[in-house]
């Protein structure tokens, strides 16, 4: 097993695309690229034994958390010097170089036609959650008042009718914030976490060329958030990971 | 790639391990077929991702704490609980001033 080899792949790029500053990646080796025609394969030889490892049970999930950082960090590193880069999800290994040919000659025309959409491309990811509860909150009470029973009653009526619109409010907000940002990307992906307090969960798919666009469009959305008890988080730019399809295969 | 200040009001803290995580555990994409060696059995790597994260300290750590801010599961039992005790005492205030004498306990 210790002998068996493999070729980890990261990503397609264009076959023109100098990899030199790409970092070390799984296993701490040098990635270099795979052409055919116009396409090219960033990858590099792997110890199967040291993926094969993670899988068991006692595996420690730093480990994994290493692998994760270190392909993303490849990724990344071939996005910054390529036009486009199509990513692969984590673990992807091939036999050798001479099956990664044979894959980019089979599915040249679905590579080019994956990569050409990502052209240019990045992803932004976007959360925005509701601070603290959406709970009424307690009113102080003044001097005890003539039917504190009646005031009691209008005064909880009143917390929860604030706690509703406030709910309503927040909502309209993030509705806001995702059409804003949707107008200025070219895709968008529903993220997981949406729930009761994650009012949004998107992650965009932005031109380059309108990242500064898209960036003040957050900035905007952010700044209207403020004392509305609404938190907006952004990521990235991250390789456009959500956005990674192949025709005829499984997403 | 973007020489800009960070976006946001707030800043912007660098994305996590978590949120790299999220990336490429679940996305990019997936070639099947006989040319593929499956070394890493991505179901059981996430359900161990989900499993680490669940624990609520690292979670936390990560920057994943929706329930400690969902009022469901968390404050609104003890906000309950205070208002209950509130009109309590308000109750006993009222009869004590009207001279009742309130349901023995």
């Amino acid at each position: 097993m210790t002998d068996d080899r493999g070729l980890y792949l990261y990503a397609v790029v264009p076959a023109d695309t100098h990899i030199d500053g790409v970092p070390p990646g799984v296993g701490d080796r040098q990635s270099d690229l795979i052409r055919h025609e116009d396409l090219g394969l960033v990858a590099h030889e792997v110890d199967l034994a040291d993926l094969a490892r993670l899988n068991e049970p006692s595996a420690d999930p730093g480990q994994l958390a290493e692998l994760a950082q270190r392909h993303d960090r490849v990724v990344r590193a071939a996005m910054e010097a390529a036009t486009a880069v199509l990513p692969f999800r984590l673990g992807t290994v091939l036999a050798d170089r001479q099956s990664a040919r044979q894959f980019l000659v089979e599915r040249w025309e679905d590579l080019r036609r994956g990569l050409g959409r990502l052209t240019n491309c990045e992803e932004w990811g976007v959360t925005v959650r509701a601070e603290g509860s959406s709970e009424p909150q307690q009113t102080r009470s003044g001097s005890t008042p003539d039917r504190p029973g009646t005031a009691y009653l209008t005064r909880r009526r009143q917390q929860l009718d604030d706690a509703e619109s406030r709910r309503r409010t927040r909502s309209a907000r993030a509705a806001e914030i995702d059409e804003a940002l949707h107008e200025l990307s070219v895709d968008s992906a529903h993220g997981p976490k949406r729930g009761v307090t994650v009012l949004l969960d998107e992650t965009y798919l932005v031109r380059r060329p309108e990242t500064s666009a898209f960036l003040d469009a957050v900035d905007r959305c952010g700044a209207r958030l403020s004392g509305e008890g609404i938190e907006l988080r952004l990521t990235g730019p991250w390789p456009p990971y959500s956005f990674a399809r192949l025709e005829g295969c499984p997403d | 790639m973007t020489a800009r200040p960070p976006a946001t009001m707030h800043g912007r803290p660098p994305d996590s391990l978590a949120d790299v995580l999220e990336r490429v555990l679940d996305r990019g994409v997936v070639i099947v077929g006989d040319i593929v060696i499956s070394v890493l059995d991505i179901e059981l790597l996430t359900l161990k991702v989900r499993l680490l994260i669940a624990s609520a300290d690292t979670a936390q750590k990560m920057g994943i704490d929706w329930w400690t801010r969902d009022p469901f599961l968390n404050a609104s039992a003890g906000a309950l609980e205070l208002e209950n005790q509130e009109l309590r005492g308000r109750l006993a205030e009222l009869e004590r001033r009207l001279g009742i004498e309130g349901p023995s306990r």
